[in-house]
């Protein structure tokens, strides 16, 4: 685990060198979309556009570059052709660049694959002198018993959700009181490590230092919840395009992330294979006039499908639309009926609150809402970011929610397990072993 | 028949066309473009080194400074010789003809001249310079007329001294010479050292002598301090303050015709000595004295 506190907290170190220096990008890399954010920290003078209008503060950056390509070489939010991906990602840096005339050295990078896993941890010590110091909450962070969650896996968040000093729970800074016993919930989140390291090294032979490294479903959460939301339970369902990440918040941290793979790219290719359309077809009639709750009208409206094999002009194909919602709606109740299980596994259910925000690029499917209201029950909405300042209109819906969350993230960062200082009897080596690494690395 | 193993056909592969994407080289290209110190060094700092280097270079080289200097030469020398740049006549609309054959003798300008080849301030300095001239300024228009416009000093009195005879103006600035007094006779004549230099003083005399007319034949300073006024048959000596005030008692008196007989003027004296301004001293003539000495004589019955 020592390894990992020392990669984490390199990253902190240059995401605060790269907020210091005033511009820092998003990276997110999904399977439909490379969306790349340049934002410019500028202090707090940040204005409302007009005095009439009044905005939510969310931390004093701006979004100044915004570049969206189209993803290549990945699927289900994983890597599976690292040159095309990291071609994917010149360009939309490239393009993020030009728009904002700066220069980016140092990202954040949101990830949906790699299968993520929740674990809660608890740990316990006895408080060194009367007041909870700096130093306890160490010592309590690295007594967590970390389950053996495999070693082909990477602890990517490890957040101190709850503290619990003697019988009073739900601290969030137990700092400077008075207690014994001091307990700690935390919630752990891990990935399989060869995906997250392909994409670290794409990111990396773009010139590019990764400052951060976040679990898309978390930065959707962040993006898209409303504070009441986060603060009372609320389930973030993010429909990508080859991978669906969920996440649950409670008190304003997130206490269970988990991803179905499957999204929006399964649907198409459904109807590629259903209504027998290229990829790319399947793909605009999907967006064009897609849905999922069929009327009476429906089977009256014709949708003209391009035909390749039509012999002369009048050769035309038609699908009327409740063909393709019929095509269409198993997938997305599979997709959803798999989220309703990943849910219920996390006890979702115990929740004060049960909202369910169903966001990502396919929750702009029409209908989706009713369908989700009957599979996943109760209070469902469709959420989309919040706005920031800056970002343009066209980036600003529902399939920007990870990347805008992350630069959301990178401006109120949540204290991690790692931002604490170890205690001294675990630490012993580490400065012997991250000499030898940087060798390692550099020679 | 058919053959059981199937024939094997060319696979026809649709792969689609990769999505554009900079190159790795654009790309670092792009990125040290964006980067500011090169930005600033590229756009800013190159040009300006290369410029300070080319400068220098050519300052230090003499065939560049030669090279410069005869094309400077030449460049200037057809900027000159443009017509609308040529002095044809010089106008100088004000000023007496002989003062205007006196500046156009110290301009010393061989027409037509270029404009570029005369410093028309030192012109203007020059012509300001002569006496006669109070103040001047001199004009180039494009018409290819030089125009001295002056204000001359006006004469206001002359002044004989060490045998020389100036014309002043009111401040005592020397106008011109004269070769004889009978030039301008009517200006009132000054004499001796420092007159010029208490012109103002002068002027006054002269106001309050206006009565006399005719009889005053000019002011003579005393010894740089005070005036004496000579007239056809007497001199009046002058105090060194306050000598227009004492003159002016003495023309009161003068012309005070109540028959109290104090017209001194008209009498037998030959200096009125008002020096002393508590008492009036008077220089009588030989005749005068023993017509006095006569008269007391008979009066007092005694000789003086």
């Amino acid at each position: 685990m020592n390894d990992l506190f020392e990669t984490q907290r390199e990253m902190r170190q240059r995401r605060e060198a790269a907020m210091k220096r005033g511009v820092m990008a998003v990276l997110d890399v999904g399977s439909y979309k490379v969306s790349c954010i340049v934002m410019q920290f500028a202090g707090d003078d940040a204005e409302p556009p007009s005095p009439d209008v009044t905005m939510p503060r969310m931390g004093s950056f701006r979004v100044v570059g915004v570049g969206t390509v189209r993803s290549r070489g990945v699927r289900f939010g994983e890597i599976t052709d690292m040159n095309e991906t990291e071609s994917a990602i010149r360009s939309a840096v490239q393009k993020a660049q030009k728009m904002a005339g700066l220069r980016v050295d140092h990202v954040l990078v949101a990830f949906a694959g790699g299968r993520p896993r929740s674990y809660g941890l608890t740990g316990e010590v006895e408080v060194e002198q009367g007041e909870v110091t700096e130093r306890d909450i160490g010592r309590v962070l690295a007594s967590c018993d970390v389950p053996p969650y495999g070693p082909d896996r990477e602890a990517i968040h490890a957040l101190p959700v709850n503290f619990s000093l003697d019988h009073r729970t739900g601290l969030s800074d137990p700092r400077g009181q008075v207690g014994v016993n001091l307990s700690v919930d935390m919630h752990m989140l891990t990935l399989s490590d060869a995906p997250v390291y392909d994409l670290l090294e794409c990111v990396q032979r773009c010139d590019l230092e990764v400052a951060g490294l976040s679990f898309s479903g978390f930065a959707s959460g962040v993006s898209t919840l409303m504070e009441n939301e986060q603060q009372l339970g609320a389930a973030i369902v993010d429909i990508g395009g080859g991978s669906t990440a969920i996440s649950v918040f409670m008190r304003k941290h997130m206490i269970y992330g988990d991803a179905v793979r499957l999204g929006g790219d399964h649907i198409t290719n459904d109807i590629c294979q259903g209504l027998h359309l290229s990829y790319e077809d399947a793909e605009r009639i999907k967006t064009l006039h897609g849905g999922l709750v069929a009327t009476g009208s429906d089977g009256g409206v014709e949708i003209e499908v391009p035909n390749p094999m039509a012999q002369w002009e009048n050769d035309r194909r038609m699908v009327t639309r409740s063909e393709l919602i019929g095509v269409m709606r198993p997938r997305v109740e599979e997709i959803l009926e798999e989220v309703r299980a990943r849910l219920d596994a996390s006890g979702f259910e115990h929740l004060p609150s049960q909202r369910i925000v169903l966001t990502g690029g396919s929750s702009a499917i029409p209908g989706l809402q009713d369908l989700a209201e009957r599979v996943l029950g109760g209070q469902v909405r469709i959420g989309r970011p919040l706005r920031v300042q800056g970002l343009p209109q066209a980036s600003a819906g529902a399939a920007f929610s990870s990347a805008v969350g992350l630069a959301l993230h990178a401006s109120h960062p949540m204290d991690e397990c790692w931002d604490f200082e170890m205690p001294i009897d675990r630490i012993g080596t580490r400065r012997i072993k991250a000499a030898m690494r940087w060798f390692r690395q550099n020679w | 028949m058919l053959p059981i193993i199937a024939e094997k056909r060319e696979v026809v592969t649709t792969a689609a066309k990769p999505d554009h994407a900079p190159s790795k080289l654009n790309y670092r290209l792009e990125r040290l473009w964006l980067t500011r110190w090169f930005r600033d060094m590229v756009r800013i700092w190159l040009p300006l080194g290369a410029l300070i280097v080319v400068a220098y270079a050519a300052y230090t080289s003499p065939a560049v400074r030669g090279w410069a200097g005869t094309n400077v030469e030449v460049v200037r020398s057809m900027v000159a010789a443009r017509p609308e740049l040529q002095i044809e006549r010089v106008s100088i609309p004000v000023g007496s003809p002989d003062l205007q054959r006196q500046i156009l003798g110290i301009m010393e300008l061989e027409l037509p001249v270029s404009a570029l080849d005369v410093d028309i301030k030192e012109l203007r300095n020059m012509v300001q310079g002569l006496s006669a001239v109070k103040s001047a300024s001199v004009r180039f228009f494009d018409d290819g007329t030089l125009v001295v416009s002056i204000v001359e000093r006006m004469p206001a009195m002359v002044w004989r001294n060490l045998n020389r005879i100036y014309l002043l103006d009111e401040n005592g600035i020397k106008v011109a010479e004269l070769p004889r007094r009978s030039v301008r006779p009517d200006l009132p004549l000054v004499v001796g050292e420092g007159a010029n230099a208490a012109m103002r003083e002068a002027r006054e005399i002269y106001a309050v002598l206006e009565p006399l007319g005719g009889r005053v034949l000019g002011l003579v300073r005393m010894g740089e301090r005070r005036w004496d006024v000579v007239l056809q048959d007497k001199v009046l000596k002058l105090p060194e303050a306050g000598g227009a005030d004492a003159l002016r008692r003495l023309v009161a008196m003068q012309s005070q015709s109540d028959g109290t007989d104090r017209n001194v003027l008209d009498k037998d004296v030959s200096i009125v000595d008002m020096r002393d301004p508590n008492r009036m001293i008077l220089r009588l003539n030989a005749n005068a004295l023993s017509e006095l000495r006569r008269m007391r004589d008979r009066v007092h019955g005694e000789p003086v």
